[in-house]
């Protein structure tokens, strides 16, 4: 463990390849985990399908969802993250591009921690990455089990 | 007639005449179903005439016209077992008068006109009514819809739109970054252009959804302290603007009735644009005050900026329409359109009044 990973659910590769120069450029440099949909985020967190095997008692310090996701959306892999008693405890910071105020309620509602709107502006999107990369891997103590 | 025993033993002139009093089509049946007696309004209603009802079975008026299946379950199932039938609703094609609508009231009398039982059939002409009733169903289930798609529309809007734009503006930013040994002066200016648009885009975008939450959000309206509002927003546009100062002049205790959050919007739009359009004046200054204006109280919110031609008032609350290129002063023009729905929203008004280098004052009224 302390590797203190970075789960990113994002299944744009632009936004992936954004995000992912976003941390860099401001020297972030945990491990970062791509999962393209909600899936493969679920696979990653309970050991299984395409990460089966995986020790689950290595959890990311941070999941970076994005709502709207091919197969299970953002929102599902919100509530699964809450019900399962594995994941229950890890912080998810919700990374989308909507501001519907229903897609604010429900999130909250699910027990995310924070919800981020991706500026258009890359700076401004840089910024947001910088803060979010440094309170959570950084700043944020989990519980780990 | 609640009361049957009394009319019962009344005379056949007091039956006759209250079957003739009442203004809804009446039908008198005696036990084989042939009429004993109709109303005038039954003759009216269902275009019909004495000398051919009256001893004919009920089936058989106009034509077999009356041979209507869900009466026949009315008349032969349902009342002899239970006397009395109200609200027992009927559709029907007459080939007379057309699809008829009829919600029928039965009841089952004895011994009565000297005969051994009779059946009062009133029936009453519900078809306008329904078709309005379905009408208004219908308008409402269509309007639902709409309000569905475009909420489904909108939120496409803000998530798939935006997503390219990101992908756009970052990768703008990527080569400005990392190629910058490469690129000459000419590609970097081409490149800032890419971005500058995008983000206009973005905030296009963004202030599209607002006018359009403006419209299908819920309409909740309470007392609101204007005056508070203005000096909270006015207080919060000098701290995102720090380096400039503005004289506001705000009247307390302005109190009206209306939805907060749509009032909110349109305020910090006037006051956003009061910001704006006096940012090249020396001493900026804005007020909020109330006046008459044809015997009704109004807000106004007047500035000493800019200001704006008369002749293009018209054009001043049409969505996407700018008065000031976006070089002299940015926006997307969708911020005056929003003020002119949320104004309309609480069946207010919202209009203005400017002279070129001499200030704009907006005034709006709010019912209540």
């Amino acid at each position: 463990m302390e590797d203190r990973i970075i789960l990113l659910v994002e299944d744009n590769p632009d936004d992936v390849d954004l995000t992912l120069r976003a941390l860099k450029k401001n020297n972030i440099k945990n491990k970062v985990i791509i999962a393209k949909d909600g899936v493969e985020a679920l696979d990653y967190l309970h050991g299984t399908g395409m990460h089966a095997g995986r020790d689950t008692k290595d959890q990311p310090v941070i999941v970076m969802l994005d709502l709207k996701l091919p197969k299970i959306s953002g929102m599902e892999v919100l509530r699964d993250i809450r019900q399962n008693e594995r994941t229950s405890l890890i912080p998810v910071v919700i990374l989308t591009s909507s501001t519907e105020q229903k897609d604010m309620v429900e999130g909250y509602k699910l027990g995310a921690n924070s919800y981020i709107r991706k500026p258009v502006d890359f700076e401004q999107f840089a910024e947001a990455i910088k803060l979010l990369g440094l309170y959570w891997t950084l700043y944020n103590e989990t519980v780990q089990s | 007639m609640a009361d049957s025993k009394t009319s019962v033993d009344e005379p056949l002139e007091l039956a006759e005449s209250i079957i003739h009093t009442v203004r809804e089509p009446l039908i008198v049946l005696d036990h084989d179903l042939r009429v004993v007696s109709a109303n005038r309004s039954f003759y009216k209603v269902f275009k019909e005439n004495p000398e051919e009802t009256v001893g004919q079975l009920i089936y058989n008026l106009g034509n077999q016209q009356w041979d209507i299946p869900k009466l026949r379950e009315l008349l032969e199932t349902i009342l002899p077992q239970k006397t009395t039938f109200d609200g027992y609703e009927v559709e029907h094609d007459f080939a007379d008068i057309g699809r008829r609508i009829m919600l029928l009231n039965a009841r089952q009398i004895q011994r009565v006109w000297g005969k051994e039982r009779v059946i009062l059939l009133a029936i009453e002409d519900i078809t306008e009514k329904k078709d309005h009733e379905r009408e208004v169903v219908k308008a409402r289930d269509a309007a639902e819809a709409a309000n569905k798609e475009l909420e489904a529309f909108s939120y496409s809007v803000s998530h798939d739109l935006r997503t390219p734009l990101r992908s756009i503006d970052g990768f703008s930013h990527a080569l400005l970054e990392d190629y910058q040994d490469k690129l000459d002066d000419t590609a970097k200016s081409y490149l800032d252009r890419v971005r500058k648009a995008t983000q206009h885009m973005g905030r296009l975008i963004d202030d599209m959804l607002k006018l359009s939450r403006v419209t299908r959000s819920e309409f909740q309206p309470e007392s609101v302290d204007l005056s508070t509002l203005v000096r909270e927003i006015s207080e919060k546009l000098q701290q995102c603007n720090p380096d400039r100062m503005i004289d506001a002049i705000i009247r307390e205790g302005v109190i009206v009735n209306g939805d907060p959050s749509l009032l909110k919007i349109a305020i910090e739009n006037l006051l956003g644009n009061a910001w704006k359009f006096t940012s090249r004046e020396v001493q900026s200054q804005f007020e909020f005050n109330t006046t008459v204006k044809e015997g009704k109280t109004a807000c106004f919110i007047r500035d000493n900026g800019v200001g704006f031609d008369m002749a293009y008032v018209d054009k001043l609350f049409g969505a996407f329409q700018r008065l000031h290129t976006t070089s002299e002063f940015p926006g997307t023009g969708i911020g005056l359109a929003t003020v002119q729905r949320i104004f309309n929203r609480h069946g207010g008004e919202v209009w203005a009044e400017a002279e070129v280098g001499k200030g704009a004052t907006f005034y709006f009224t709010l019912p209540g």
